[in-house]
């Protein structure tokens, strides 16, 4: 098992360009491109492809006898040399294939089934054009390359860096739009009749009497007075009388490193002002450009909008806490405030 | 504190008061000794005498300590402090703000005043030595120092006088940066080095299949420096900012053999030994750099491999000064016409073959075949089979021809020479006595003859000798001149003739005229053989 465990990580080390010589490998790559060309080529009685075949011929041979040679020798010198291996030689090598598959399973991108059928879908012609223009040999060592590098620290590298784009994230989340199939949210502003009508904060209450025929200023003033702003709505009595909805727009700002926070939000994400309807996030005006518009049938509970504390979260929006960190990009407070209809 | 501020006070004064004493000392001190050093030169004697040299460098560092007690030195120190900050400044990381504004006058206090004492202890003495050597060069050199040619206009006063002066501490500072920063191209020596020994094969086929690849397209010539830039440069850079988490796991000892190395190394029995003492070299030098303990022994080796290095790039300039000033100077005139010949004639066979030879496949496929040939273990064997199939026979054939087909026949320069036969009258106005044969004419204005010596000269004519590189043609003789006329009136003489001869009230003489031939010019020299 031990040889075995050996070879793999070998192989695996090989595949992430995480060995001491990376010419090696480099050289190992060539060869394999070499025999992939071989394979792709034409037959052609041609002195240049004649010897591109032998080239081809020649590194295949070459691959199959090292990789041969590099297991006999491990196993000889597992069996001739020195000491037989301790449980820590043994446990280290096991943790080393882990470790490197785990990484491998983290880079690779995560295909299910559905975006897979999408992706095969998108790329055909893409792929039909591609083979229009390069030849299928030049496809095929491409792809080989692409293989072999994907896991090198380069190619990561140069993900990671070209993800600090603002370009290639806008092109990435309009490709995941058009897959997912959903049109952005956030083209309309949503107005008042809709949040209301949508609003998830819906409470009933029941009323004395006396407050029952007030109108207007009054009766505002005395529903103040029974529902304190800081008091939660859930500990009251459930009743027919009263319908009071709690408006939630959250306003968003982002931390750039020139200007620190402001509102200046990525393309692809939540708007300045956002509000929820429905479990989605869609895009909102202002608190204050809102109640310039009439509320029809209800009424403004609370004299203003109140503030909540920013929460603080990470640059994809998930929640890390009430104070700025390095790790925090985004935050969001939430502008609340009452509309109340009563009924008659 | 009172009493240095006293002492300062009575610097003052006195530089104040004595200023002009001193200067007018400065003045003469450094006239007299320029004028003893000019006299020493005309006299051509070899180097200076001791004593002239003991005086200048006296005179200079008294000159330099009168010129240190003046107090207008404030110019330096500016542009001093202005180089040290800009630099120190770049280092600091922008990510981390303890580092930005670590160096707040508020935190550390009494460090920075340490420092600073420091600082203006090694400005004063950077100073002193600086206006020594600068007054003593003064005094070698009395001449200003010839300009270099500038990039860019300097833009102020002190740029000017940065580039101009020679300053000992400058000089020494630089080469101390110098071989502390050099450790990487010596690092890339040595990877070369490694490359083309076969000392690490993996690396030496790596390098022939890119030379391959550049071979048959020039385009990655410019492709590869950025793909070197970017993934050899940058992306280490980023990773060590931002680690990609991957752990790699220690290896007691590397099982399993790979085929190529092995085969590169010679040796596929299982016993085989790589290179060790090399493997040993490598990895001591890593260990101390990652220790980066060893700070001493790196900048000493550093300074050992400056050295050397300096000794091997003079000689690579001597040997290209020979072929500059030997090979293509025509110093051996029948192996430069070779040369010569030779170059032309591969000029026009490349000229008329290239475009019928498919280049990046003859020097893709020579440079694979002479990395192969240098390879140690098989140079010593192709050696051998050489060494036995070679004869002698060949290189007789070609040292034959070489001794009889470059025929040097160009015909020589000719030139005249003239001597001047001098005879000094004797007792009686009609008895002439010989006086001597000289090169001058020897009349009244003549210099010699002003200070009463006799002209430079010999007694007989088979004593003289011709002028330097000429020899006297054997086929001539010395002749007479009798067209007194004409070489007197060119040179001025108004005197009265007699014959050939041209008489005054001392002297009178006649001119000899000899032929003298040279083959060729002497070649030339670089600058400083001429001395």
């Amino acid at each position: 098992m031990y040889p075995l465990l050996l070879i793999a990580d070998a192989t695996l080390s090989n595949l992430m360009w995480i060995c001491e010589d990376l010419c090696l490998p480099f050289v190992q790559l060539v060869m394999v491109l070499m025999v992939v060309n071989f394979l792709c080529e034409d037959v052609l009685i041609d002195i240049s492809h004649i010897f591109q075949f032998w080239l081809g011929l020649m590194s295949l041979f070459f691959l199959a006898f090292s990789v041969v040679y590099y297991m006999l020798t491990l196993y000889q010198d597992l069996r001739y040399e020195s000491e037989p291996p301790t449980v820590d030689d043994i446990v280290i090598v096991l943790e080393s294939v882990v470790d490197k598959l785990t990484t491998i399973q983290h880079e690779s991108l995560y295909v299910n089934k559905k975006r897979a059928l999408q992706l095969a879908v998108l790329f055909t012609p893409l792929h039909w054009g591609l083979i229009r223009i390069v030849s299928i040999k030049n496809y095929c060592m491409g792809f080989t390359l692409i293989c072999i590098l994907y896991h090198s620290n380069w190619f990561q590298c140069t993900i990671k860096l070209f993800w600090r784009l603002l370009l290639t994230r806008t092109a990435y989340y309009k490709l995941e739009e058009f897959f997912d199939g959903k049109l952005p949210f956030w083209m309309k502003p949503v107005d008042v009749s809709k949040a209301i009508s949508n609003s998830e904060h819906i409470y009933q209450m029941a009323l004395p009497h006396d407050v029952k025929i007030l109108h207007g200023c009054k009766l505002q003033f005395q529903l103040q007075k029974l529902f304190p702003w800081d008091k939660n709505l859930h500990d009251y009595e459930v009743g027919d009388d009263l319908l009071i909805i709690e408006l939630e727009i959250d306003e968003n700002q982002r931390k750039w490193q020139a200007d620190g926070w402001i509102a200046r939000m990525l393309p692809y994400e939540r708007p300045k002002y956002s509000i929820k309807i429905g479990g989605d996030i869609s895009m909102c005006n202002s608190p204050w450009q809102l109640q310039e518009s009439s509320l029809k049938d209800w009424s403004w509970l609370d004299d203003c909008w109140r503030p909540t504390t920013w929460y603080y979260s990470d640059s994809n929006w998930n929640f890390k806490g009430l104070h700025d960190s390095l790790e925090c990009y985004t935050r969001k407070r939430t502008w609340k405030r009452r509309v109340y209809y009563l009924r008659e | 504190m009172s009493a240095p501020r006293k002492r300062e006070l009575m610097k003052t004064y006195f530089t104040k008061r004595y200023e002009k004493v001193f200067d007018s000392l400065m003045v003469a001190d450094t006239t007299a000794a320029v004028a003893t050093l000019v006299n020493g030169d005309s006299k051509k004697s070899s180097g200076l005498p001791n004593l002239e040299v003991v005086h200048g460098v006296a005179s200079s560092l008294f000159n330099a300590s009168l010129e240190k007690l003046k107090p207008n030195r404030e110019r330096e120190n500016v542009t001093l402090e202005k180089s040290t900050e800009s630099s120190d400044e770049f280092w600091r990381d922008e990510n981390f703000k303890q580092e930005l504004y670590s160096d707040s006058p508020a935190l550390c206090t009494e460090l920075d005043q340490n420092q600073e004492v420091s600082k203006l202890e090694a400005k004063t003495r950077q100073h002193f030595i600086d206006i020594f050597v600068e007054k003593l060069i003064a005094k070698m050199v009395p001449e200003k120092l010839p300009e270099r040619e500038r990039l860019f206009q300097p833009n102020s006063e002190d740029e000017i006088f940065a580039g101009q002066t020679v300053s000992a501490t400058k000089l020494t500072q630089n080469l101390k940066d110098l071989t502390a920063k050099m450790g990487g191209i010596f690092e890339a020596q040595d990877s070369v080095v490694r490359l083309l020994t076969w000392r690490n094969p993996s690396g030496t086929v790596t390098m022939l299949i890119l030379l391959t690849m550049i071979f048959f397209n020039p385009m990655y010539l410019i492709i590869f420096p950025m793909l070197y830039i970017m993934y050899v440069m940058m992306v280490p850079g980023y990773m060590r900012r931002h680690p990609l988490r991957r752990t790699l796991y220690p290896v007691r000892k590397a099982i399993g053999k790979s085929l190529l190395i092995d085969i590169a190394n010679g040796s596929i029995p299982i016993n085989s030994k790589p290179p060790r003492n090399v493997d040993q070299h490598r990895a001591d030098s890593e260990s101390e750099r990652g220790e980066n303990v060893n700070n001493g022994a790196e900048l000493v080796a550093n300074i050992r491999d400056f050295q050397n290095s300096t000794t091997s790039l003079l000689s690579i300039l001597s040997s290209l000064e020979r072929f500059k000033y030997g090979t293509t100077g025509f110093k051996d005139e029948r192996y430069s016409t070779l040369v010569f010949l030779a170059y032309f004639i591969g000029f026009c066979m490349l000229g008329l073959i290239s475009p019928f030879v498919n280049w990046s496949l003859i020097i893709s496929l020579a440079s694979w075949f002479g990395m192969l040939v240098i390879h140690p273990k098989l140079l010593p064997r192709l050696k051998k089979i050489v060494n036995t199939n070679a004869d002698c026979h060949s290189k007789k054939i070609i040292k034959d021809s070489e001794k009889h087909d470059v025929i040097l026949d160009e015909p020589p320069e000719v030139r005249l020479v003239e001597v001047f036969e001098i005879y000094e009258r004797g007792i009686t106005p009609r008895h002439w006595d010989f006086f001597k044969i000289s090169n001058q004419v020897f009349d009244l204005s003549d210099k010699y003859r002003k200070l009463q010596n006799p002209p430079p000269g010999v007694a007989d004519l088979s004593e003289v000798l011709p002028p330097k590189t000429w020899s006297f043609d054997e086929n001539s003789k010395w002749e007479v001149d009798y067209d007194v006329e004409k070489w007197s009136f060119e040179r001025g003489l108004m005197l009265p003739k007699q014959n050939e001869f041209l008489v005054d009230d001392m002297f009178k003489r006649r001119r000899l005229t000899r032929k003298v031939l040279r083959y060729a010019n002497p070649i030339r020299k670089p600058s400083y053989k001429y001395k």
